[in-house]
């Protein structure tokens, strides 16, 4: 190889729903990974792929309508991007909607000379009978233009060619357009009558609007999917989180017995064990739901069905301030807040983004199941389904009340109103959507992964230290916070060290509330539910449950939140709100239960 | 809707679903004009209302459909 210096750099653009990120994925085969972060808000995709023997750097910038300056800071750090740092721009253009694209075109050729026009979606543009000639646009604008099919394969080698550096072509012929824009628009008028032939028609599936944007058919529609999309990350999850469980309990149990051998002091195998690999442990249980997770989200939005979700939801999540989109992060939040937190990018703007990331954490996850269950059954044994409702409801009512509060506080700019386009419904992509669900996933557990193994290691030195301290009993470290912390408890109906410790283990995750409590009490798990009743009232049952709901849900979520809204001070303020609200809602309900004589 | 009289423009919230509409005006920042001109809407585009009940307006432009806020759509006016 002679003289190379850099790879060579190629920036993919285009508008929201041209196949993209599909051809992305083509292009490199796969082998990609989340670039650094460009500023503050926005990540690119970024992959490698070989032309002619040398490698060409590729990365794929989110989607974009224009360079103009309405767009919010994605699409600033999109301009700046534009602006240099890359040796070739690849815009990518669903060549079904060519009128909007050209436009953008010019304004692209403005700004970077070398540019590449990939016409994607040819195949499916034929099917509509739809022809286009390349030559006669590439002559008009003075740019390449390829048609390409990113799903099929078709056109990419020669995309490649013409990004290599040998095309090098007319570099530096700066394009001249007509300035204003109505002659902007003749010019792509005439420039698609010059090379567009045939007409698209109207699919059928235009009218599948009709039935999920109506409210009283799309509404139910819209709950059986996601009623779907739950069962199914559960279903489809639990074999490989049960095996990663055992796994790691097995290899815990393993990796201490063989330091226990190799004559190791106590604490050192019981670090192991129940610090490192348990810490480990508990995050990758989360990595197969996640991947699940992600792997329907983005196949839903491939579809083109998460944009009529935002259309049909925008009037209610409105009243809480936040955008329709905002609601399928919410839901997905009472799967698994991570998932939800990170789920917000789909969102436009930073403002909707943080309303909505600091709404998710209410929604009551999975992992707050088993703490419900084991009071409700032992209070309320009759009940338990409408306990679990009311919980249910109270988590997302507290969660629009922050949003709409937290929007009203902080953030002065108004709702976004919807502006969007409703991309044609198709068949998602499945290998993009894989690859982009697995890349979600290897980051989930890197970032994430490093904070919760450090606060595991912290808790299990808490629970058994000082040397000689049963694990999590009175006299270890845990039992002695307890004790202290629990007086700030006492006015909510829960004052004993015992619930404090399970409190304070619950911060790593609320799956850990149960099997401390019972720890705490002595008690194996079964027999927790008879020892409850000597310690609870029902209504302290109720407060306490509450307290559980609402709190921090657990520190994999208070990480998500800095990680994705890139600011500390977000997500410490985000967790003292959550433990002042929770208290202050366990306390009103607890006092109000009282006086009214329960 | 009171706003309309006979062979008078009107906005495009107040355009009844199934109707052709020109664009006449853009009566709104450039910021959106920017935005919506992007989208497709701009004075002379030819836009189809697809649904305009309650909530968001769906339309048709050049083959691709849109949503647009109910506020947003009553700064843009259109022909009968």
């Amino acid at each position: 190889m002679k003289g190379r210096g850099k790879a060579r750099r190629c920036l993919l653009v285009g508008q929201p729903n041209c196949g993209k990120s599909t051809l992305f994925n083509r292009l490199t085969c796969g082998r990609q990974h989340i670039g650094n972060w460009h500023g503050k808000t926005i990540e690119c995709a970024e992959g490698v792929c070989r032309v002619g023997g040398r490698e060409m750097e590729i990365v794929d910038l989110p989607g974009t309508y224009s360079l103009s300056p309405y767009s919010d800071e994605e699409r600033e750090a999109v301009q700046e991007i534009l602006c240099g740092g890359h040796d070739v721009a690849v815009q990518v253009a669903d060549c079904r909607h060519l009128e909007r694209s050209l436009f953008f075109t010019m304004r692209l050729l403005e700004k970077c000379p070398r540019l590449v026009v990939a016409l994607n979606k040819c195949d499916s543009a034929r099917q509509c009978g739809m022809g286009i000639d390349e030559r006669r646009l590439s002559e008009k604008f003075g740019a390449q233009f390829i048609l390409v099919s990113a799903k099929t394969g078709e056109g990419v080698a020669r995309l490649l060619s013409a990004c290599s550096p040998k095309a090098g072509g007319k570099p530096g012929r700066k394009a001249t357009f007509p300035k204003s824009l109505v002659e902007r628009r003749r010019f792509v008028k005439e420039a698609i009558e010059a090379s567009v032939s045939g007409r698209r028609q109207e699919g059928a599936m235009g009218r599948l609007d009709l039935l999920f944007l109506n409210p009283w058919i799309g509404i139910p529609l819209f709950i059986a999917a996601m009623w779907l999309v739950f069962q199914a990350t559960f279903a489809l999850s639990a074999p490989a989180t049960e095996l990663i469980d055992a796994a790691f309990s097995a290899a815990g149990a393993e990796a201490a017995a063989l330091l226990a051998n190799a004559g190791a002091p106590d604490w050192a195998a019981s670090l192991v064990e129940n610090g490192i690999v348990a810490g480990i442990g508990s995050v990758l249980v989360f990595a197969p739901a996640i991947f699940v997770l992600f792997f329907l989200l983005y196949a839903m939005e491939d579809t083109g069905y998460l944009a009529r979700i935002a259309v049909l939801l925008d009037g209610l999540m409105g009243k809480a301030g936040l955008s329709g989109k905002a609601a399928m992060p919410l839901i997905l939040g009472f799967g698994c807040n991570v998932p939800a937190i990170m789920a917000t990018r789909i969102l436009d703007s930073k403002e909707d983004r943080l309303a909505a990331m600091a709404a998710v954490p209410f929604m009551s996850c999975a992992a707050r199941l088993p703490v419900f269950t084991v009071f409700a059954g032992a209070f309320f044994a009759s009940q338990q389904g409408a306990v679990l409702l009311f919980l249910y409801l109270f988590g997302a009512a507290s969660g629009l009340l922050t949003a709409f509060a937290f929007r009203g506080v902080f953030l002065h700019s108004g709702k976004a109103e919807l502006a969007i386009e409703l991309p044609d419904y198709q068949v998602p992509s499945w290998g993009v959507v894989a690859s982009q669900a697995w890349l979600q996933t290897g980051e989930f557990a890197k970032r994430a992964g490093t904070i919760i193994l450090a606060c595991s290691v912290l808790v299990w030195f808490l629970a058994s230290m000082p040397q000689g301290a049963d694990y999590g009993s009175k006299g270890s470290y845990a039992g002695m916070l307890g004790s202290a912390i629990s007086p700030v408890f006492a006015p909510l109906g829960f004052g004993d060290w015992q619930s404090s410790v399970s409190l304070m283990f619950g911060l790593v995750a609320k799956e850990v509330v149960v099997g401390a409590m019972a720890s705490a009490y002595g008690a194996g798990e079964g027999e927790l539910s008879a020892i409850l009743s000597s310690h609870f009232t029902p209504l302290s049952a109720i407060s306490f449950m509450v307290f559980v709901l609402l709190y921090v849900p657990c520190i994999a979520t208070i990480v998500a939140l800095k990680k994705e809204s890139g600011s500390l001070l977000f997500a410490a303020g985000a967790a003292v709100y959550y433990v002042l609200f929770a208290w202050v809602a366990a306390f009103i309900i607890y006092n109000a239960g009282l006086a009214l004589g329960f | 809707m009171g706003r309309r009289f006979a062979g008078e423009n009107m906005m495009l919230s107040d355009a009844k679903p199934g109707v052709d509409v020109t664009v006449i005006k853009v009566v709104s920042g450039e910021a959106l004009c920017a935005r919506l001109s992007e989208l497709g809407i701009y004075e002379g585009a030819k836009v189809r209302v697809v649904k305009n009940d309650f909530g968001p307006l769906v339309l048709e432009s050049h083959g691709a459909r849109l949503a647009l806020g109910r506020g947003q759509a009553a700064k843009i006016e259109v022909d009968a």
